[in-house]
């Protein structure tokens, strides 16, 4: 019996790595072949990378990590998108997070790659990255806001609702009433011209147009109630925030 | 004029015009409604292929171009104006032949690609439903572009050259029923082997934005090609002087190499393309979609499945080299099939014999990129489309209506009122692109647009940009924005992004308003 367990585990193992080299092999080097050719494009190279997203490995995982901190802005966002598929991969959220965190995705002209991470964490459900993700949701970027918004909505963690209710009082406040600028120079590179020069005259978006919902979205998802402003919120959680537990 | 008009004459008069029974006035008179009369135009034009005694004076070419020419054009006193002279010069050449006694061509007969699949039908069309003149609740009444008066005095046979158009170098004109060709010295690959039943499942496909030295030939008859040219199986596009590129119906880009002869087909219940090259060099590039290829030469047949890339297609003499420039597909030689690797050139005779050789790609891609179209048409929709036509540009209006103005059709918003006290009364209207396709680097769109609204904003999938109208109100303005200005929350439309509906919206405090749009296009230039 005990020779049978050892002998699966053994076959087991071996089943692993060698077999899936040689699987990942060839795929790989079709990607670097294409990805680092000379005078690859940004198409090129996001072509390059959807190809090689097909196959959701950790191998695959490991191959792209690198670019959501290396490469250029286009394929870092899209490289995030396309982690986002990757479910039944432990190492994608771990690789996401780490992006998120790293000093390279920090500035205001990589704020679109941010926002891009925040939602594949959303979609990945991963609540290895709640303190990160809670961390934003009262970022100085609206767009990232929103995005780390509605990532704890779709995470639903516990530890979300106070920075959620923070964020709600303030832009209840004042501080509410700055406007938005929907293109906000959050994209780099693209010259609007005239004809998308904003209109003196229209009035923009408040930040409170743009975060009030998603923020009272996010709370109703993590805690199955609804309240309609700060002050019952409030109300409500410091009644319940000593008893609290997530329903599933 | 793009529906037939109440007055337009009876079937017994339009007979009687091809038959040449008319008395002189009759005949000034339905000359005069032909010019303008798309339906009518192509009634006689469907009906003399099929009764018209020999034909073989008139450019086969030029008459599948009559028939396409009820087909709505932009400039429409231009096209009134050449139709006019075309339909009188056919007329003309046909009331003349009329009394011959040979019979009628076998060669038109079997060529029923060229045939319009509509009836030959001189009655009143019905109008389309779809069809909405302007509201005024919708729209406020804006000064319409002044209709173009008619053309009383045709322009001294303008398309005239056009009858007689032949390439600076072309050969004198064969002797009926002998094949020559222009080179015999080059390997002439015989037609592909089909059967009747294939040859019935065969399109002709379409040409779009040819640039180039660019020549269509059909059987002896040859002209330049144009945009929207149909061409089948048996139809030859040939180079002479030098190369030439055109997109073959919005998905794949084709450069010819000077020199180059080639025919294209798609098999339409397979969708598969064909290309059988009888001499020089063809080059296809799938724009980023995945697309089923089949060359043909003499008996061998490689088919290139999934083709995502580049490809060229080389004869040389009694063999032709097919060689994956980039990008990926699946090769099958008979009953192998495997992945195509890039540089690796597949050389196969006539008779079957395939070899394999790794060759360098890099002068092959810098001479496509030479060749290529500066710029490619993704999309292209200008409202005046017929749903009996063929469509290189398939697309549905789900919000809005088109609406007829002076110059043709063009796409309204539908006016929403606002359901809630203190939201604005919105305008929208939005196409659904029946063929999506991906966003790459350098795309624009572009449109042309008459809004009363000081700004309104075009959304593509999730992704919007606001456009600052910056003209008067009820004139018309071009617009032009990068895709890469459009964006969803912070984050930019990237290369690969689906591109499958465009929405035209805006909101406004009063009671109505307009925001009409035109000539909606998605081009990709190249840099």
């Amino acid at each position: 019996m005990t020779l049978t367990a050892s002998t699966l585990i053994g076959f087991l193992a071996l089943l692993g790595s060698p077999q899936d080299d040689k699987t990942f092999q060839p795929i790989l080097k079709k990607f670097r072949e294409e990805y680092y050719k000379v005078g690859a494009k940004d198409d090129d190279k996001i072509a390059a990378v959807n190809y090689l997203a097909q196959h959701r490995h950790e191998k695959v995982v490991a191959e792209l990590a690198p670019l959501l901190t290396e490469a250029s802005l286009p394929v870092r966002i899209i490289t995030a998108r396309l982690l986002s598929q990757f479910t039944s991969v432990d190492s994608a959220p771990r690789e996401l997070v780490a992006s998120l965190k790293s000093q390279a995705n920090s500035g205001k002209k990589q704020s679109s790659v941010r926002i891009e991470i925040l939602r594949s964490l959303g979609v990945l459900r991963c609540k290895s990255a709640a303190a990160e993700v809670s961390k934003l949701v009262d970022d100085k970027e609206v767009w990232v806001a929103k995005a780390a918004i509605d990532a704890c909505g779709r995470i639903r963690f516990a530890e979300a609702i106070e920075p959620l209710l923070k964020a709600l009082k303030r832009i209840e406040g004042i501080a509410g009433d700055a406007e938005v600028n929907p293109l906000d120079d959050l994209i780099e590179g693209v010259g609007r011209g005239s004809l998308l020069k904003p209109d003196p005259n229209q009035k923009r978006p408040s930040e409170r147009d743009v975060l009030k919902a998603p923020i009272l979205a996010a709370l109703s998802s993590i805690t199955k109630q609804s309240f309609a402003s700060a002050k019952d919120w409030d109300v409500w959680w410091a009644k319940n925030k000593s008893s609290f537990r997530m329903a599933d | 004029m793009n529906t037939m008009e109440k007055s337009c004459p009876t079937t017994e008069a339009l007979a009687g015009w091809l038959q040449g029974t008319l008395s002189p006035q009759e005949r000034s008179h339905l000359a005069s409604h032909l010019a303008a009369c798309d339906e009518c135009r192509r009634a006689v034009a469907i009906a003399s292929t099929i009764d018209a005694p020999p034909a073989a004076p008139v450019n086969e070419i030029l008459l599948s171009r009559v028939v396409a020419a009820s087909r709505p054009r932009r400039l429409v006193p231009l096209a009134a104006a050449a139709a006019a002279v075309l339909a009188l010069g056919l007329g003309f050449t046909l009331f003349h032949k009329k009394d011959t006694t040979s019979p009628i061509p076998p060669r038109v007969a079997e060529r029923p690609a060229y045939v319009e699949p509509g009836p030959v039908k001189p009655v009143a069309k019905p109008e389309d439903p779809r069809v909405v003149t302007p509201s005024p609740v919708a729209t406020l009444p804006g000064p319409e572009i002044p209709k173009n008066p008619t053309v009383t005095e045709p322009p001294k046979d303008p398309v005239k050259p056009l009858l007689t158009e032949k390439p600076p170098d072309k050969p004198p004109t064969p002797v009926p029923e002998t094949v020559v060709e222009p080179k015999p010295v080059v390997h002439v690959a015989p037609p592909p082997v089909t059967t009747p039943a294939d040859i019935l499942s065969l399109a002709p496909v379409f040409v779009i934005d040819p640039v180039g030295d660019l020549w269509l030939r059909r059987d002896q008859a040859e002209a330049k090609a144009v945009s929207l040219e149909k061409a089948a199986y048996k139809d030859k596009f040939a180079t002479r002087n030098g190369g030439a590129a055109f997109s073959l119906e919005a998905r794949t880009s084709v450069m010819l190499e000077k020199g180059s002869e080639v025919a294209f087909w798609h098999a339409k219940t397979d969708d598969i393309y064909s290309l059988a090259l009888d001499h020089g060099l063809v080059m296809l590039d799938t724009e980023g979609s995945s697309q089923k290829w089949q060359i043909s030469f003499g008996k061998s047949k490689l088919d290139f499945m999934n083709l995502n890339g580049r490809l060229a297609v080389e004869s040389r003499g009694d063999r032709m080299s097919a060689l994956l420039l980039d990008g990926t597909a699946e090769l099958k030689i008979g009953s192998m099939a495997k992945k195509a690797q890039i540089g690796q050139e597949v050389v196969f005779s006539s008779e079957g014999t395939v070899v394999e050789q790794k060759v360098e790609t890099q002068k092959k891609l810098a001479r496509l990129d030479e060749l290529r179209p500066k710029v490619f048409t993704a999309f292209n929709s200008t409202f005046d489309e017929k749903n009996d036509e063929f469509q290189p540009y398939p697309y549905a209006v789900v919000a809005g209506k088109r609406a007829l103005g002076p110059t043709g059709f063009y796409l309204q918003a539908d006016a929403l009122a606002a359901t809630k006290a203190g939201e604005k009364n919105s305008l929208s209207s939005e196409i659904h692109l029946d063929r999506g396709f991906g966003v790459v680097t350098g795309m624009v769109i572009r449109f042309r647009y008459r809004t009363s609204l000081p700004n309104f904003s075009v959304k593509i999938g999730n992704y919007s940009a606001d456009v600052s109208s910056r003209v008067k109100v009820g004139q018309w303005n071009d617009a032009e924005i990068p895709l890469g200005a459009f964006s969803f929350e912070g984050t930019p439309m990237l290369p690969t992004d689906p591109v499958e509906n465009v929405r035209f919206a805006g909101s406004t405090d009063k009671k109505s308003g307009q925001l009409d749009i035109d000539g909606v296009q998605f081009l990709r230039r190249v840099r």
